[in-house]
C-alpha cells in the first residue's frame, strides 16, 4: 500500500540555521501519526513545509504516491492537506462561519452562504462539535476556537489533517475531548499527523512515533514496540530524570506578598491570597484566566482599582512601579518580546531596563556606562547567557537566551519577591531547566516566588503551594501535595468536586 | 575594535547609497524634463564651491535644516514623527518677533537671548500639544500635527497680515525688527549668523543627552518598546510628551534664528518647508544628531544649488522637493537595497 | 430658505473631494496599510485633470486620465509600502514630497508658470436655479460620489473580496493560512485608494474649479485619512465625517457677514478636524493588523 503522503530528503534552511536536515518520513494512510520533539526542533518548520507555507531547500513531498509541488497553502489544500495551527488562524471580529469559508467560498463574486451553511451544520452534527456559525470568534473559548479550525480544515476537504501542538493550550478535559475527535477523524478515514512534546499525549493517540532532535529524525517506532523511558531518551539526547530536583526543606517564613480583596476581572469575586518568604506560590490555570491581570497588578502595570497589596509590610497599592522594583520585586512577564525586551536594542540597553534609578547606575541623572558594563558583563556570564558580546542586539539571540537576560537583569539585583509569568514558555530543555533551578535557587535563598504558568508539570513539580485560577477567579488553594493532575484540571476548567459549594 | 570600525562602515554604506540612487533618480527626472543632469549637477557642486559668498549661503542654508533634522530626530528617538516642525517654527518664530519688537531691551545678548528662549516656548508648546493628545487620547499624531501646522500657519499670516502688519508693505509681513535683535553676521556678503552656534551646540547637546543621561535613556526606550517600558517603571506618556516638547522646541527655534538672522521680520510663508526638509534630513542621517549637522550640509548645498539651477537653467526650485521625497521614499524601504544587494551578488556568483 | 438651499447646495460640493480622500484611506487602511499619501495622490489627481482637460478640451477625459494615473501612483505607493515593506508613515510622506514637488515642475514646463496652470474645461455643475433659485449648483461629480460611497459598502461588506480585504487588514497571516496572498489584496486595495483619491483631486482641478494650483488640495487627504479615523474606517462612517468637515468648510463661506479675517476662517476646518479627532477618535477601533505584512 502506498503512504498517504512521504516526505524524502526534505531540507529547510533559516540563514546559517538548518531547521530540518534531510528529513525522510512515510506515513500510511488511516493512521494517527505523531511527530514529537522539544520546542526548537524542528516540527512546526517541518509542518508548515509540507503545507506550502514555507519552501524546503531540497527534498520531495509525495502524496499517495505521487509527487505533489507544495508551494503555497492552496496547493497543500489541492493535495487535500489541512493545517490546524497552534496558534490559531482566525478573525476575531468575524463570525465562525466566514472564518471556515474564507477562500473557499464556493460563490461568485457576491457572497452566498445559505448551501455552506447546511453542510457546515451538518458536520457539526456529525462530529458534535457544538459551535453556533453565527457566533463572532472573539466571544468563543479556546476549545471552541479549536474546534472551529478543524471544520475550517474539514470544510476544504482534507484527508491529511495534521494538528500542530494542539493540547498546548487546552485544559486537561478539552484535551481529552480533542483526543475523541481526533479518534473519530481517524474512524472516519482521515490521516492525522500530530505534533507534539508531550510524551503522554503521543503514547496515547499515536499509531506510529517520529522523534525529531535538532532538525533530524533520530527514532521512529510504532507504538506498541516503544517506552516513555524510551522516546524521552531520543528526544532530549541523554537520560533524564524526572522531576528529579534537589530542594531545601519546605519551612515559610513572613508573608511578602499580601493581595487582599483585589479585583482581576470586571463583576468577578475579587481575590486574596499571600506569599510567604521561601516558597514558591505556583498560579494555574488556562491561559486568558486572569494571569495576565494578576501579574500586571501586583506589578503595578495595571492599576488597581479596589483592595490592598502589601509588600513586605508596607501597603504598595498607589506606589509606581519602579518603587516597586527599587523595594525588591523582580518581574518576569509572561509575555517577553512584548514586556521583557527591547529587541531593537543592544543586551546592555536591555540590562539597564528597569535598573535605571538604581544608584550604581545612576549618579544626579547621568548613566555610570563603566559601572554599568562591569555589571552587565558579570551577570551575562553568571546567568550563562550565550552573546558574543554585550553590545549585540538582543534580537538576535534564541528565546532561551533572551529570557536568561531577562532573569539575569532581575535577579542580579537581590529581589525579594519574583514574579514569573509563564518563565519557560517557548524555551528549549535546556532553558526550561535553568529557569526552574534558578526559581527554586532563589526560594532556597529564602525569597518568595509567584510562579504563573499554564503548564502543569512546571506547576506541580516546582510549587509548594497551588493557587487555581479560573475566570478571573480563584478556584482554590492549598498545598502543592494535596492536588492531583486531574483534580487540578478540573479546577483549570473551572468545575469543582461535587459536594463542594460555589 | 575591527568589529566596531566594520560596523561603522556598514552603517555608512546604508545612506551613502541611498542618496547616490536618488541623485541618480533626480537626474532621470531632471533628463526627462529636457535638462541635462551633468550639467545641473556640476552647477550645483561646483557653482557652491566658487566663492566665499556661496559657500557660506550654502553654509547658511543648512542652519534652519540642521535645526529641523535636529528636532525631527529628537521626536525621532522617542519615536514619534514629528511631521509638525513647519508649524512649530512659525509660532517659535512668530512669538520671537513679538519680543524684538515689543521689548524694551538695550543688551544685545539678553535680547536675543529672551528673543530664543521664548521662541522655543512657543515651539514646545505646539509641538506639546501633540504629545499630550498623542499620550492622553491617542490620537495619531502625524495628522495632528499636520492640521495644527495649517492652524499655525493661518494664524501668524492672521497677526502679520493684522495686528502686526506693516503698514507700509505690499505683502503681509511685521515691522523690521530693532538692530540689537540681530544676529550679527559672521562673514560679509554671506547671511553665516552665530546662529551656526546655537545648531552645533544643540545637536552636542542632543547626543550628549542620549549617550548619558536617564531621561535620553528613557526616552530612546520609549521609542523602542512603549510596553517594556510602562513594564520597567518609565511612564511612557510623560516621556513621549517630554520628546514633543524638547523637539518642539528646537523647531521653535527656526524661526527665531531665520527671522533675527536672515529676514529682520515675520513674512508670511517665509519658511518654505523647513520643517519637511528636516523629516528627509532626519531620515537619512539616522536620526544620529552628527550626522544630522553633515547631511544638513549637504542639503544646504543642494538647496543653494537649486536656486542656482534656477537662475542658470531655468530648473523649478521645487527640484529640491522632488529630490527630498525621493531620498526619503528609499530610506523608507532598505528592503529595495537588500534586494539589489542579493541580486548583485548572485549575478557575481553565476559568473564565476 | 435661499440661503439655506445655497447652503446645503455648497457643503455638498465641498464635501465631494473630503468624502473621496476618506473613502481612499479608508479601503487602504482596512487592507492594513496606514496611508498617509492620499494627500500627494491628489495632488496628483488634480494635475492630470487639468493635463488632460487642456489636451483633449473634455475635462471628462481628464477626469479618466487622472483616474489612470492614481491608479499607476496608488499601484507604485503599493509596491514600496508593501511589496518592498517599507515604513507605511514613511513612505507616505515621502509620496506626499514628491507629489508636491514635481507637480510644480511639469506645470512649470507645460505653462510656464509653477504657480497654476492655465485655465481649462471644467465639467461644472446641474444648474438647479430653475427649481431652487440663487446662483449655485450641484456638481456632477456628487452622484458619481454617492454611487462610489454605496459601491464601497456593498463592496466591503457582501462580496467575498470584501471580506477578504477586511480579514487582511485584521490578520494577515491567517489568511494567508488560506492560501490567499495578502500582498496582492493589498495592492490591489493601494491601487483603487489611488483612483479614489485621484477623483478627488480631479474634482478639486475640473470638477468644480478649471485649473490646477499648487496648493490646491491644500491638506484635504490629511482631512480625510482623519475622516476616516473619525468614522471608524468604515465606508459610510468616513463619509459622514466627511459630510461634517465640509459643513466647517462652508461656514468659512457662509459666515462673511461677522467679518472675522478670512485666515481665521480658513483656520476652522483644520481645527474642527483636530477636535474631532481628539473626541472621537479615540473611540473607534483601528483594523487590528494596521501596518502589518
Amino acid at each position: 500500500m502506498k503512504a498517504a503522503l512521504q516526505l524524502s530528503h526534505i531540507t529547510k534552511r533559516f540563514g546559517n540555521v538548518t531547521a530540518n536536515d534531510d528529513i525522510n518520513l512515510s506515513i500510511e494512510k488511516g493512521e494517527v501519526h505523531c511527530i514529537l520533539g522539544e520546542n526548537g526542533c524542528g516540527k512546526t518548520t517541518l509542518m508548515n513545509v509540507i503545507s506550502g507555507l514555507y519552501r524546503p531547500e531540497t527534498g520531495e513531498v509525495f502524496v499517495n504516491g505521487e509527487k505533489a509541488q507544495i508551494d503555497s497553502p492552496r496547493d497543500a489544500m489541492k493535495y487535500k492537506i489541512g493545517m490546524v495551527h497552534q496558534h490559531f488562524m482566525l478573525f476575531n471580529q468575524n463570525t465562525v462561519l466566514e472564518n471556515i469559508i474564507v477562500g473557499e467560498e464556493r460563490c461568485g463574486a457576491v457572497l452566498k452562504t445559505e448551501e455552506q451553511r447546511k453542510e457546515l451544520q451538518q458536520m457539526i452534527d456529525k462530529y458534535q462539535f457544538h459551535v453556533n456559525l453565527d457566533d463572532k470568534i472573539r466571544d468563543l473559548s479556546v476549545g471552541t476556537k479549536q474546534r472551529v479550525e478543524i471544520l475550517k480544515v474539514l470544510y476544504r476537504g482534507a484527508d491529511i489533517i495534521i494538528f500542530d501542538e494542539p493540547t498546548a493550550v487546552l485544559t486537561p478535559q478539552e484535551a481529552e475531548h480533542l483526543m475523541e475527535i481526533i479518534l473519530e477523524l481517524k474512524e472516519s478515514g482521515k490521516t492525522i499527523l500530530f505534533i507534539s512534546h508531550k510524551l503522554n499525549e503521543t503514547l496515547k493517540i499515536g499509531d506510529a512515533i517520529t522523534v525529531l532532535r535538532k532538525g533530524r529524525i533520530v527514532y521512529e517506532s510504532k507504538k506498541q514496540n516503544t517506552t516513555a523511558e524510551k522516546l524521552a531518551f531520543e528526544m532530549v539526547g541523554k537520560e533524564t530524570k524526572f522531576g528529579g530536583f534537589t530542594r531545601n526543606e519546605y519551612c515559610p517564613g513572613d508573608p511578602v506578598l499580601k493581595v487582599t480583596e483585589v479585583g482581576l476581572k470586571a463583576e468577578k469575586k475579587p481575590v486574596s491570597f499571600q506569599v510567604r518568604a521561601g516558597e514558591i506560590l505556583g498560579v494555574a490555570g488556562v491561559d486568558g484566566n486572569g494571569q495576565q491581570e494578576l501579574e500586571q497588578l501586583i506589578v503595578g502595570i495595571l492599576k488597581q482599582k479596589e483592595g490592598r497589596i502589601e509588600f513586605l509590610g508596607r501597603d504598595i497599592s498607589q506606589s509606581s512601579i519602579i518603587e516597586r522594583k527599587m523595594a525588591g520585586m523582580a518581574y518576569i512577564p509572561s509575555d517577553r518580546l512584548e514586556y521583557g525586551v527591547m529587541e531593537g536594542e543592544s543586551l546592555l540597553f536591555n540590562y539597564l531596563l528597569g535598573n535605571h534609578a538604581r544608584k550604581g547606575f545612576n549618579m544626579h541623572g547621568l548613566i555610570q556606562h563603566k559601572n554599568l558594563k562591569l555589571y552587565a558583563e558579570k551577570s551575562v556570564s553568571e546567568y550563562d547567557v550565550r552573546t558574543v558580546e554585550i553590545q549585540e542586539k538582543i534580537g538576535n539571540l534564541s528565546g532561551g537566551n533572551q529570557q536568561k537576560m531577562v532573569l539575569s537583569r532581575e535577579l542580579s539585583q537581590k529581589p525579594k519577591l519574583i514574579i514569573a509569568g509563564q518563565p519557560t514558555r517557548g524555551l528549549d530543555i535546556g532553558a526550561i531547566e535553568f529557569v526552574h533551578t534558578m526559581l527554586l535557587k532563589e526560594r532556597d535563598k529564602g525569597n518568595a516566588v509567584v510562579l504563573i504558568s499554564a503548564e502543569l508539570n512546571e506547576i506541580t513539580e516546582l510549587s509548594d503551594r497551588i493557587l487555581v485560577l479560573y475566570d478571573g477567579e480563584i478556584m482554590a488553594e492549598d498545598a502543592a501535595d494535596t492536588f492531583t493532575r486531574e483534580s487540578l484540571g478540573l479546577l483549570m476548567a473551572g468545575k469543582r468536586k461535587e459536594g463542594e459549594e460555589q | 575594535m575591527k568589529e566596531k570600525a566594520k560596523r561603522n562602515l556598514k552603517k555608512l554604506t546604508f545612506p551613502t547609497v541611498t542618496f547616490l540612487l536618488a541623485l541618480f533618480i533626480s537626474g532621470i527626472v531632471l533628463a526627462v524634463m529636457g535638462y541635462s543632469p551633468l550639467k545641473a549637477y556640476r552647477l550645483i557642486f561646483l557653482g557652491t564651491f566658487k566663492t566665499t559668498s556661496t559657500m557660506g549661503n550654502a553654509l547658511a542654508n543648512s542652519i534652519p535644516l540642521m535645526l529641523a533634522g535636529l528636532a525631527v530626530s529628537l521626536a525621532g528617538k522617542a519615536g514619534i514623527l514629528n511631521l509638525g516642525v513647519e508649524g512649530q517654527l512659525y509660532i517659535g518664530g512668530m512669538l520671537g518677533t513679538v519680543c524684538a519688537l515689543f521689548l524694551p531691551v538695550q543688551n544685545r545678548i539678553l535680547m536675543l537671548f529672551l528673543v530664543l528662549a521664548v521662541s522655543m516656548l512657543g515651539g514646545m508648546l505646539w509641538g506639546g500639544i501633540v504629545g499630550v493628545l498623542k499620550a492622553k487620547f491617542k490620537t495619531n499624531e502625524v495628522v495632528v500635527a499636520l492640521m495644527l501646522n495649517y492652524v499655525a500657519i493661518l494664524f501668524t499670516s492672521y497677526l502679520a497680515a493684522g495686528p502686526l502688519k506693516d503698514p507700509d508693505a505690499a505683502v503681509n509681513q511685521t515691522a523690521k525688527i530693532p538692530e540689537n535683535a540681530r544676529f550679527v553676521r559672521l562673514i560679509p556678503r554671506t547671511q553665516i549668523t552665530a546662529a551656526i552656534f546655537i545648531a552645533v551646540i544643540v545637536s552636542v547637546l542632543i547626543w550628549f543627552v542620549f549617550q548619558y543621561t536617564v531621561v535620553g535613556y528613557k526616552l530612546r526606550s520609549v521609542g523602542s518598546n512603549a510596553k517594556a517600558s510602562l513594564a520597567n517603571g518609565i511612564q511612557c506618556g510623560r516621556y513621549l510628551i517630554l520628546s514633543m516638547c524638547l523637539s518642539g522646541a528646537v523647531a521653535g527655534l527656526i524661526g527665531s534664528t531665520e527671522i533675527m538672522g536672515k529676514y529682520y521680520r515675520f513674512t508670511e510663508g517665509f519658511s518654505n518647508d523647513i520643517g519637511f526638509t528636516g523629516v528627509a534630513i532626519a531620515a537619512l542621517a539616522g536620526y544620529n544628531p552628527f550626522a544630522v549637522v553633515l547631511v544638513s550640509i549637504l542639503f544646504g548645498i543642494l538647496n543653494a544649488g537649486s536656486l542656482t539651477l534656477g537662475r542658470e537653467m531655468g530648473v523649478s526650485s521645487k527640484m529640491f522637493m522632488v529630490m527630498q521625497g525621493i531620498i526619503v521614499l528609499f530610506v523608507a524601504t532598505p528592503y529595495l537595497l537588500e534586494l539589489f544587494v542579493a541580486w548583485r551578488r548572485k549575478k557575481e556568483r553565476g559568473k564565476s | 430658505m435661499q440661503a439655506c438651499f445655497d447652503f446645503i447646495f455648497l457643503a455638498v460640493n465641498l464635501a465631494v473631494p473630503l468624502v473621496l480622500a476618506a473613502e481612499a484611506a479608508m479601503i487602504a487602511e482596512r487592507s492594513g496599510v496606514i496611508c498617509l499619501g492620499v494627500e500627494g495622490i491628489m495632488i496628483f489627481g488634480a494635475f492630470f485633470a487639468v493635463t488632460g482637460s487642456y489636451y483633449t478640451g473634455n475635462p471628462w477625459l481628464g477626469v479618466l486620465l487622472a483616474v489612470a494615473g492614481g491608479a499607476l501612483a496608488g499601484w507604485i505607493y503599493g509596491i514600496f509600502a508593501v511589496t518592498l515593506k517599507g515604513q507605511q508613515v514613511v513612505v507616505g510622506v515621502a509620496v506626499n514630497f514628491f507629489a508636491a514637488g514635481i507637480t510644480p515642475m511639469v506645470t512649470q514646463q507645460i505653462w510656464g508658470s509653477e504657480g497654476a496652470s492655465a485655465t481649462v474645461n471644467s465639467i461644472g455643475t446641474m444648474d438647479l436655479s430653475k427649481i431652487f433659485g440663487g446662483s449655485t449648483g450641484i456638481s456632477w461629480f456628487v452622484f458619481l460620489t454617492i454611487l462610489i460611497v454605496a459601491g464601497m459598502w456593498y463592496f466591503m461588506y457582501k462580496t467575498k473580496y470584501g471580506l477578504r480585504l477586511r480579514m487582511t487588514g485584521d490578520f494577515p497571516l491567517g489568511l494567508q493560512t488560506c492560501g490567499i496572498n495578502t500582498n496582492r489584496y493589498k495592492l490591489w486595495a493601494m491601487t483603487a485608494s489611488g483612483i479614489l483619491a485621484a477623483a478627488g483631486g480631479a474634482y478639486l482641478s475640473v470638477g468644480y474649479g478649471n485649473l490646477f494650483v499648487t496648493d490646491m488640495v491644500a491638506g484635504r487627504g490629511y482631512m480625510g485619512v482623519a475622516a476616516n479615523i473619525f468614522g471608524g474606517w468604515t465606508p459610510l462612517g468616513g463619509a459622514f465625517a466627511a459630510l461634517f468637515f465640509a459643513v466647517v468648510q462652508t461656514l468659512r463661506y457662509t459666515l462673511t457677514d461677522l467679518e472675522l479675517p478670512s485666515q481665521l476662517m480658513q483656520m476652522l476646518p483644520y481645527l474642527v478636524t483636530l477636535i474631532a479627532l481628539v473626541l472621537f477618535g479615540r473611540n473607534s477601533k483601528s483594523p487590528e493588523g494596521l501596518g502589518k505584512l
